[in-house]
């Protein structure tokens, strides 16, 4: 009987690295989705045996390759999220939340793994965490899941112009080519305008979204859109969806409560989630609604103070924007472990880079409001110099 | 070295490049299950040693190990279980079973050509019995 352990060589790595790509790459692709809607039984407190051993299946072949090209990150997740698939123990949301964990670092460990050497240490936190979690034990604070959604897609990359439209402006250049600074400026407000879009398309996505999220919380959400119809510029339109995205899944982690709370509040079991756009002239404001319990105004004042904020000069109602400082979120302890997502501070800097404002309006036990002031049109410095 | 038939099984892909390269300078047969592995092993008399990984759809490698074991045409063919990080018990189970050895992934070119080497030695004695 002989037995043989070693590892490949840095060589060998590097000769089948694009093979371990094209094989591993699309499993771990694939085994997102699988653990989010995984996650969703789990929470339910639901075994689920088929889809649990296809899983299995494909965290072994990602174990088993890593473990062959020697990334060792790669192999101890794989084993722990094994463990937990494979685990007797009664399933929980924490359990789920675990699933949706290794899947999401497995995922950054391959993309990361052609760049050299992987970094061990949130592998390392994963494993512990199994660990804990298998044992029952309690050292693991769940400060939210990580949430784990398809990318917001973008708008169209092209407008659509009725020929008369063209041949319309096409007549006004002639005019404006000729010194008629009044066709002009007529042609420069047209051109504007040609480049709005309206917010429905945007919106629209956010159906997906919701659903997708309900199932991560494991409970109904209901997506209201209102003002679809205001139009803005197409590139604030493209640029508008991942905050966007980002509120909407603060709202479903942190704003609606379990539905046993909202039951002994009298609200209704399937929670609310708005999103609406209203124009006022030159801006429109887009917000994302909850019926949920509320910014908790006290641990963020708190939080805050531990950050060195001095909060004693300020009104109440300014209290709730401290939630977009930086450092602030606890979403953003979780999705950086994740591998990607952003906390409200990003949210805000993203919004203030369009030339627009981000605020939060929320009342204890009613819900939470995000609103952004945006413009509708991005001035560009030529037009400024138009009469 | 002499040059072997040798059937390699396994549901990776990745795995059977790696043991195109480490194996080079013998004949390579693949198989990417159980029940694949069966169907050219019936097929074709002349393979001489199989690495057989333990965990794999269809029918895994222990009971592909017990159908090698009870069948009297194939029962003396060396089979070498693979096996990863966490599968000591089943590791235990196929020595149990009669498995003639095991690697455990990751596995190095090296380490595998000494294992057909003492094979050789093995089958031989065996013969010789």
């Amino acid at each position: 009987m002989s037995t043989a352990t070693s590892g490949v060589s840095l060589d060998e790595t590097a000769r089948f690295l694009p093979h371990f790509l094209e094989e591993t790459g699309p499993i771990v692709d694939g085994l997102g989705a699988a653990m989010v809607a995984l996650e969703a039984r789990w929470i339910a407190g639901e075994r689920d045996v088929a889809a649990e051993r296809r899983a299995l299946g494909d965290v072994h072949t990602i174990k088993g390759n890593g473990a062959m090209m020697g990334f060792d990150p790669i192999q101890q997740v794989a084993h722990a999220l094994e463990d937990l698939l494979d685990a007797a123990t009664p399933v929980d949301a924490r359990a789920g939340a675990l699933l949706v964990r290794g899947a999401d670092l497995l995922q950054a460990l391959v993309q990361a793994c052609d760049g050299g050497v992987l970094d061990p240490a949130p592998g390392a936190a994963y494993v512990a965490d199994v660990a804990a979690a298998l044992a029952g034990t309690d050292d693991v604070i769940v400060v939210a899941r990580p949430l784990r959604l398809s990318p917001v897609g973008k708008a169209a990359d092209s407008i659509r112009v009725p020929f008369q439209r063209l041949d319309d402006l096409t007549a006004l250049a002639a005019h404006a080519a000729g010194g008629d600074l009044a066709a002009a400026r007529v042609l420069h407000r047209a051109l504007v305008e040609l480049r709005h879009v309206s917010l429905a398309g945007l919106f629209d996505r956010f159906g997906r979204h919701v659903r997708e999220l309900a199932r991560v919380i494991g409970q109904p959400l209901e997506l209201a859109i209102r003002g679809g119809d205001a139009t803005v510029d197409k590139a604030i339109a493209d640029r508008l969806g991942e905050p966007l995205l980002h509120v909407v899944r603060n709202a479903a982690a942190h704003g609606v409560e379990p539905p046993a709370e909202r039951a002994a509040t009298g609200k209704t079991a399937v929670a609310t989630i708005a999103i609406s756009a209203e124009a006022r002239g030159n801006r429109v404001v887009v917000s994302v609604a909850d019926d949920g319990r509320g910014l908790d105004v006290d641990a963020i004042v708190a939080r805050a103070r531990r950050l060195g904020v001095d909060t004693s000069t300020l009104p109440p109602h300014e209290l709730a924007q401290l939630v977009f400082l930086p450092g602030l979120s606890t979403a953003r302890r979780v999705s950086s472990l994740a591998g990607r997502g952003v906390g409200l501070d990003v949210v805000a800097t993203a919004i203030r880079a369009l030339g627009g404002a981000v605020g939060v309006v929320s009342t204890p036990g009613q819900g939470a409001r995000f609103w952004f002031d945006l413009p509708r049109t991005l001035t560009s410095p030529d037009s400024r110099n138009l009469p | 070295m002499k040059r072997r038939k040798i059937l390699v099984v396994d549901d990776s892909t990745l795995l059977h490049r790696m043991y195109d390269f480490m194996l080079g300078g013998h004949d390579v047969v693949h198989a990417v299950d159980g029940v694949d592995a069966l169907e050219k092993l019936a097929a074709d008399p002349a393979l001489e040693l199989v690495f057989l990984d333990i965990n794999m759809p269809r029918l895994d490698g222990l009971e592909v190990l017990k159908m090698i074991k009870a069948d009297p045409q194939l029962r003396r063919l060396p089979v070498i279980m693979v096996s990863t990080h966490g599968e000591e018990q089943d590791t235990q189970r196929a020595l149990a079973l009669g498995a003639d050895g095991y690697v455990k992934k990751p596995f190095r070119q090296d380490a595998i050509a000494q294992l057909i080497g003492t094979l050789s030695i093995a089958a031989l004695t065996r013969a010789a019995e």
